[in-house]
């Protein structure tokens, strides 16, 4: 199902706009009477879950009125059961609401749940991370932001073995200089120095283990890729290295303020649980 | 170790644009330019039609994926837990999640006891009669665009409540753009601008900025109505002029279910593009996705479209309607599909002196699952939520619709893996798109380019200086004599599969020209310029290829017919040996025989069905070079 048209034009047609007026005295009027609505208290038993306890937050926090996802699916299903056409979905979504559909959907149920998730999550953001925090959190994780071993190389292609092999005696001692002996490919002759990952998505992951099992300083053997056959000659290998916090700052930061998210996420259902009487015990922190 | 400033050096060189922000050169710098796969369009279940389907996946999840790890998608146990996990066995170079904009700030502050501009008027108003606040609201939006008073003396309020979707797709990007020297993943900050007519008639835009610094809250059509001419009005406004640093540009998609009119004025329905929407278009939207999950929209039989390639995952239905209930949808018209509009685009060039339709390609996923790349016919379960939304099984059948499919990638030729080279990319169409598997395309246009550059392994340095890479434009009065004809030079390398995956030999390269004859008539002709039919095909009882194709494609061609008088565009299509469509393949997994009704089981009728394409041709297209007369 794709979002279906919510544009209207129409509105700014200056009878439209009276009756509009008139509309909104009416519905002011209608208002006016109107209280604040209220939900029920509930009564939890001992087994009550984590997305349980999220779920009758939001329902405290009205998210089952405002989400426009919740409303649409709410509406949706009324329209549905019923068999009804041309009804507003303001109509559906309040008759759906009285019938307590959004307790009973499962879509509606995990979307405020998620919607929950994220509101508790946000809070983490008051604080920003100190450096001594992000520099933690950046050796605490060091696999993460290591960069890779890279290989700068030459490669001269050519299409068939037969080809590659009339060319082997005339291989030249310096790489620069043999450019103009191979064929063309949509890549230059001189490769950028490239890690593993990225020398296999250009030319094939054999090739690339066998590239970098090469010694430096010599032309290769005739070594086959996706697309035919090239001498190598490895210019110059790098190690690994880890990247300084100065480098990875921002992402950093962004990893720790989302396990601080999750954090408080749990510390915000220790207070639901607390509240409502349930033991920690018997909630359960659903995968992830 | 590498000389990091030489490596800075080089890469200040390529870059054309001026840095938009601070990190580090990137190791793999490419002065003449590397590929780089992604997608441009991902949902997650912050969308509002994702999330109703059963998917869980945030903005972090659909990046993790895009990165190559595995993440869970429905259906869900009772317990919370998954069923299954997906997991891309090449890591893309770059996505950009695109949720449905949402504009929920208002709609939240006035239903939430307490907050504050809960007790005012409009939101009395809201809560009393709410299809009438919402005229009134939109009516105030397009006609000034302030929000209301109750949303606080700079609408804090409302933009607070509808903060959270937003920032949270941020952060996400934030924690996943790789900063380091090792540019392993670049991802942008975007959203979908969902604007359709008529219950169904596809106006959609995906709209990318090319940087962090981008507008407090997506542009909706809440606040736009249905017109991209209003979006672009308020992308002006927020982000180029109300926000430092922020640049952006949209690209439609699903011209295939717009019922013809997406390629009609942007700023009223039925209205005649001039000379300054014109203008408008091909300021903001330089790329147009060609195909995705939901089909095809580069060309369709018919009139002078002769060109069998396009009965390629064609819908049988002119917009989304047609989907669901065959009520108010029509046969498709070849009016909706790019290459009709590249076509218009230079008869609106000609009368009007701006082309508003000056497209480069690319493809994408629309996955609705938050898998961004998951493009193979090999592991498709399905972009819109697998037909279930919780279950103790998997569902049984086919996964989605079956005239659906996996959809394509998005691959950018820029310097090095960042947001600035990327974007820069977009904005000058060096990109392509493909069905979904990773053929290397390269395509240049040129006076001067020399006949015998496919012998030549300085191609593409060749290409650079003595043409215009595809996206680019030429002037017929560079010509050295005035007969002479633009030559046009295309390389192309079979993808070169992973290690579970080998990739299919290429079959041909064609080249497409459109043009524009001095009647004021559009014409195209689709020529085969390398390769060619090589009798490989594939045995849709066992899904085995058979035969050779090529494993490089390379020509230098001449248009014989060129006219320097004559706008015209040229984009080359490169077509893959057959292979087996997803839904064969789960049709053969499934052990349906048609013969025998008794295998047929349930949800696996479409297996049967007359209208079942078996057989897929991948392919790529890239980004036309276009042609014009001084």
């Amino acid at each position: 199902m794709d979002v279906a048209d919510l544009g209207e034009p129409g509105v700014r047609r200056p009878l439209l706009r009276f009756l509009l007026l008139g509309a909104a005295l009416f519905a002011l009027e209608r208002t006016l009477g109107e209280r604040a609505e209220t939900h029920p208290a509930y009564a939890l038993g001992a087994s009550v879950t984590d997305d349980e306890l999220l779920y009758r937050e939001a329902l405290v926090r009205g998210f089952h009125e405002s989400d426009t996802v919740v409303r649409r699916r709410l509406a949706m299903n009324l329209a549905f059961a019923e068999g009804e056409r041309g009804r507003s979905e303001q109509d559906l979504v309040r008759e759906a609401l009285a019938l307590g559909m959004h307790e009973s959907d499962l879509v509606v149920r995990r979307r405020l749940v998620q919607k929950m998730r994220l509101a508790f999550a946000d809070t983490a953001r008051a604080a920003e991370p100190s450096d001594a925090e992000l520099a933690a959190h950046l050796a605490a994780n060091r696999a993460r932001w290591t960069e890779p071993a890279r290989v700068r190389a030459t490669q001269l292609y050519f299409a068939t073995r037969e080809r590659a092999e009339a060319v082997a005696a005339r291989l030249p001692a310096r790489p620069e200089d043999a450019h103009a002996l191979g064929e063309a490919l949509p890549f230059a002759a001189q490769l950028p120095a490239l890690s593993h990952d990225e020398l296999a998505r250009q030319l094939g992951a054999a090739f690339a283990d066998a590239v970098f099992a090469l010694e430096a300083g010599a032309w290769s053997a005739p070594l086959e890729s996706s697309f035919g056959v090239h001498f190598v000659f490895v210019q110059e290998r790098a190690p690994e290295r880890e990247s300084p916090l100065a480098v990875v700052r921002s992402e950093v930061r962004e990893a720790l303020l989302a396990e601080r998210g999750e954090a408080a996420v749990r510390a915000a259902l220790a207070e639901l649980r607390s509240r409502a009487g349930v033991t920690a015990d018997a909630a359960s922190e659903p995968p992830r | 170790m590498f000389t990091r400033l030489a490596v800075a050096f080089v890469f200040a060189l390529a870059s054309a644009a001026a840095a938009s922000e601070e990190r580090e050169p990137c190791a793999a710098t490419e002065p003449l330019r590397a590929p780089f796969f992604g997608d441009t369009h991902v949902h997650t279940g912050y969308s509002q039609d994702a999330s109703t389907q059963g998917t869980r996946t945030t903005p972090r999840d659909a990046y993790r994926f895009a990165r190559g790890n595995a993440i869970a998608i429905q259906p869900w146990r009772e317990d919370g837990s998954s069923l299954r996990s997906v997991k891309l066995d090449r890591p893309l170079d770059f996505a950009v999640v695109t949720d449905h904009a949402e504009q929920i700030g208002e709609v939240h502050v006035c239903k939430t006891p307490g907050a504050p501009g809960h007790g005012s008027l409009v939101c009395m108003l809201y809560r009393g009669w709410p299809r009438a606040a919402f005229f009134v609201m939109n009516a105030a939006y397009s006609s000034g665009g302030e929000r209301f008073g109750f949303c606080g003396e700079n609408g804090e309020h409302c933009l607070e409540a509808a903060q959270l979707v937003w920032r949270d797709t941020q952060a996400a990007a934030e924690e996943a753009y790789d900063r380091s020297a090792a540019c392993r993943f670049t991802s942008f900050v975007g959203y979908e601008w969902t604007s359709g007519v008529d219950n169904g008639k596809n106006l959609h835009r995906n709209v990318i900025f090319r940087n962090n610094h981008v507008p407090r809250l997506p542009i909706s059509v809440m606040e736009t109505g249905p017109n991209a001419a209003r979006l672009w009005e308020a992308l002006e406004r927020e982000c180029v002029k109300g926000t430092p640093g922020c640049e952006v540009l949209t690209i439609p998609h699903n011209s295939n279910l717009d019922g013809g009119l997406m390629f009609q004025s942007a700023r009223a329905i039925g209205g005649e593009i001039d000379a300054s929407e014109a203008k408008l278009r091909a300021r903001w939207e330089p790329l147009v996705e060609v195909m995705q999950h939901k089909g095809d929209s580069e060309c369709l039989l018919g009139g002078d479209t002769t060109d069998e390639a396009c009965g390629f995952e064609k819908l049988p239905y002119d917009n989304f309607g047609g989907r669901y209930a065959l009520v108010g949808a029509e046969a498709p018209k070849r009016s909706q599909y790019v290459r009709e509009a590249l076509k218009r685009g230079l008869a609106l060039d000609a009368r009007l002196g701006a082309n508003p339709f000056r497209y480069g390609l690319i493809a994408s996923t629309d996955t609705h699952l938050g898998t961004p790349g998951f493009a193979s016919e090999r592991t498709f379960v399905g972009h819109g939520g697998a037909g279930a939304t919780s279950a103790s099984a998997l569902p049984p059948g086919l996964p989605d619709a079956l005239e659906f499919g996996p959809g394509g990638l998005a691959v950018l030729w820029a310097e090095a893996n960042t947001r600035d080279a990327l974007f820069a990319a977009m904005q000058r169409r060096e990109a392509y798109g493909t069905s979904g598997t990773r053929s290397v395309v390269r395509f240049f246009g040129g006076f001067e380019l020399p006949a015998e550059l496919c012998s030549d392994p300085a191609f593409v340095a060749k290409g650079y200086a003595h043409g215009v890479p595809m996206g680019g434009e030429l002037r017929a009065h560079a010509a050295a004599a005035s007969s002479a004809a633009p030559r046009f030079a295309v390389l192309a390398t079979k993808d070169a599969g992973s290690r579970s995956e080998p990739g299919s030999d290429l079959e041909r390269v064609q080249i497409v020209k459109g043009w524009l004859d001095a009647e004021g008539a559009t014409h195209e002709r689709v020529l085969d310029v390398a390769g060619g039919a090589n009798g490989a095909s594939v045995d849709t009882r066992t899904c085995q290829q058979s035969g050779r194709g090529h494993a490089r494609l390379c020509s230098v061609w001449q248009d014989p017919d060129f006219a320097a008088s004559e706008r015209a565009f040229y984009y080359a299509r490169v077509l893959e040996n057959p292979s087996c469509r997803w839904s064969q393949r789960i049709c053969l997994a499934k052990r349906v025989d048609c013969a025998k009704p008794k295998t047929i089981g349930e949800g696996l009728e479409g297996c049967c069905a007359p209208e079942h394409q078996p057989v897929i041709q991948e392919r790529a297209w890239t980004s036309p070079i276009w042609v014009s007369p001084e």
